[in-house]
């Protein structure tokens, strides 16, 4: 049998045996070593996994996952993120549609603060959602405005997609950071206009709120959302400045997110606790998915799958453009039922060859794939940003109405991805202006 | 983060399950310990950088030999315990509750035959880095790393274990079923 087929038999595997509910890691993972034991015989495979977890843990980049894990937590859970939408709503409000384009930008908000998306979609939607149902919001664009803009997590800096995204392509993390900011607000932008558009041609999507916000309190509410934009602009200030890494900005934030919570009465043992127990298992269920990625990487590079693809590519004489779009489809047919670590350490072992034997641009693409990885987590049967609304929501809102909601925002997400691939610019400009 | 125990109290398995609760939480409060002392670790060495342009030596190689591998390892006993890894949950409505119990039974047991064979691999290693005391060169001076190499078998094996324990409790859920479905007590009750 040729190395190559071993190797598909092998992707075969893992994708069966994470659709029985096998843990990612251990389906990577042990796939993997089955295949290099195959390949490479045992001496070899065992050798590679003795060493693959410590040289694979022990690295400085990747300790900014844990960092910026810890800052998000703590800002969470001593509600530091609690007054945002508050705060969004009254300068807002007098827009059409005005809550749900609140909603949006408190999300945008919350993911410079937070790499998760998940965590960025609960966290905003337990707030947004029965506001905006309360005002007799239609139920589709209430829930699908926080699952889509929920995304914004991954795109805007901190981004634990972005780190490990640039570990395993071997890019500077801040660069990917930096250059996550404009996608991110271009995003957040158009699904503003969007929703505006929407509710002034029909404005019973959206009906008016008793909205007599005056400047003094905006001024007002932006008291205890203060600390947040400081947080933000420290943080990704001193890395666009390159002042200090990724990790020493993570570690700063956590820091200063405790001391102000801290100093506002808002922290307590059990909060500090609770954050950083929370920080610790996201930290550690990433690295065994990540440890078994690298495992699938030794794999699919001896195995020669990479290669044979590139070969085919080659032998089609094929535009970047049609691996761009046909990378599209994989990550969002993978999309539909892998979570977004997942699915990008799955990918990214076979895909970054690719991009690379046709020399694109390894920033411009690392974005286009986290957007990606994002469109998928919207996509049914499984975007995991619609579970989580659906189990903010429960039986209020049925699951076809919320994938409907987020419907209008796949729409805007093809512009904004068609955008970003006309225009690498919008990439490529801030990340071009650092040194 | 603990899973209450279904074994009776005073049994055999009971006892080792709370043995085994307190193996995961004394790692996983080991691990928050790590995660603050890293946090606060780094701030210093890079207020020591501004202000007085005096970098505590070896800040990056602690942080990424000793914290990452530390924080990183401790935790997944519990993670394991709370079965709280990664995975994809779409297709678990389709399959039946027999099927669901089976697929427990091997995940588990796949999960410690892969932990036992990490930690196996991982100590060799460990063992390796402990006799040639095996160190990097810093900015200042050398940093032992062979104890550090320990908290990846420590960490796994302790997984291993956990995983274990809830191949065997999904295994006398499963024979319980069996036996209820023996006496007629219609599958439904399977999953209890």
């Amino acid at each position: 049998m040729p190395d190559h087929v071993v190797g598909f038999i092998g992707i075969g595997v893992i994708l069966l045996l994470i659709a029985l509910r096998f843990p990612v890691a251990l389906a990577l993972g042990g796939v993997a070593l089955g295949g290099l034991f195959y390949l490479l015989g045992s001496t070899a495979a065992l050798g590679l996994l003795g060493t693959v977890p410590f040289t694979f843990a022990a690295q400085w980049e990747l300790s900014a996952i844990p960092m910026f894990l810890l800052m998000g937590t703590i800002a969470f859970h001593s509600g530091m993120t609690a007054s945002l939408y508050d705060a969004a709503r009254l300068w807002l409000g007098f827009l059409p549609g005005g809550l749900a384009v609140a909603s949006n930008f408190a999300c945008a908000g919350f993911a410079a603060a937070s790499g998760s998306s998940l965590a960025t979609t609960v966290a905003m939607g337990r707030i947004s959602i029965p506001e905006m149902l309360k005002y007799g919001y239609d139920r589709g664009l209430a829930t699908g405005v926080v699952a889509s803009a929920g995304n914004l997590g991954s795109l805007i800096p901190p981004s634990v997609l972005m780190i490990l995204y640039a570990v395993f392509a071997e890019q500077s993390v801040s660069q990917l950071f930096i250059a996550g900011i404009l996608p991110g607000i271009l995003t957040a932008l158009i699904y503003a206009a969007m929703i505006v558009v929407r509710c002034r041609i029909t404005p019973s999507l959206a009906p008016p709120i008793d909205y007599s916000a005056t400047w003094g309190d905006r001024v007002r509410a932006l008291a205890p959302i203060w600390p947040l934009p400081v947080l933000i602009l420290a943080v990704i200030g001193g890395i666009y400045g390159g002042v200090v890494t990724p990790t020493e900005a993570g570690a700063f934030g956590a820091v200063l997110a405790f001391l102000v919570a801290l100093a506002q009465g808002r922290m307590s043992w059990a909060i500090l606790r609770r954050s950083t127990v929370e920080a610790l298992e996201g930290t550690a269920t990433i690295f065994f998915v990540a440890i078994g990625a690298v495992l699938l990487t030794r794999f699919m590079a001896i195995s020669g799958v990479p290669v044979f693809l590139v070969d085919l590519l080659g032998d089609w004489a094929v535009s970047p453009y049609f691996l761009i779009l046909g990378s599209a489809v994989v990550f969002l047919a993978l999309g539909m039922f892998l979570d977004p670590i997942g699915l990008m350490l799955l990918t990214l072992p076979i895909f970054l060859p690719l991009y690379d034997a046709l020399d694109l641009h390894p920033i411009w693409i690392g974005i286009l794939v986290i957007k990606y990885v994002e469109i998928g987590l919207m996509t049914p049967p499984v975007g995991l940003n619609v579970y989580a609304v659906k189990s903010i929501v429960g039986d209020e809102v049925p699951l076809g109405v919320i994938f409907r909601g987020v419907g209008w925002f796949l729409a805007c997400e093809a512009v904004i991805v068609g955008l970003l691939i006309v225009f690498p610019d919008i990439v490529l400009f801030l990340p071009g202006l650092m040194r | 983060m603990a899973v209450p125990s279904r074994a009776s109290a005073g049994s055999v398995s009971g006892s080792l399950d709370r043995a085994l609760d307190r193996l995961a939480r004394l790692l996983g409060g080991a691990g928050m310990a790590v995660v603050l002392l890293m946090a606060v670790h780094i701030v210093v060495d890079a207020m020591a950088r501004f202000l007085f342009n005096a970098p505590l030596a070896g800040t990056l190689e602690i942080v990424a030999n000793y914290y990452m591998v530390g924080l990183i390892f401790a935790p997944l006993a519990l993670v394991q315990r709370a079965r709280a890894h990664i995975a994809a949950d779409f297709m678990a409505g389709l399959f039946g509750a027999r099927l669901r119990q089976v697929l427990d039974v091997v995940i588990a047991m796949a999960m410690a035959v892969f932990a036992a064979v990490l930690v196996w691999r991982t100590s060799i290693e460990a063992l390796r880095s402990w006799d040639s005391l095996e160190a990097i060169q810093t900015s200042g001076y050398f940093v032992y790393i062979f104890p550090a190499r320990w908290f990846v078998p420590l960490g796994m094996g302790a997984l291993g274990l956990c995983a274990l324990a809830q191949c065997a409790a999904s295994l006398r859920r499963l024979r319980a079923g069996d036996a209820a479905a023996a006496d007629g007590a219609g599958p439904e009750n399977r999953d209890a």
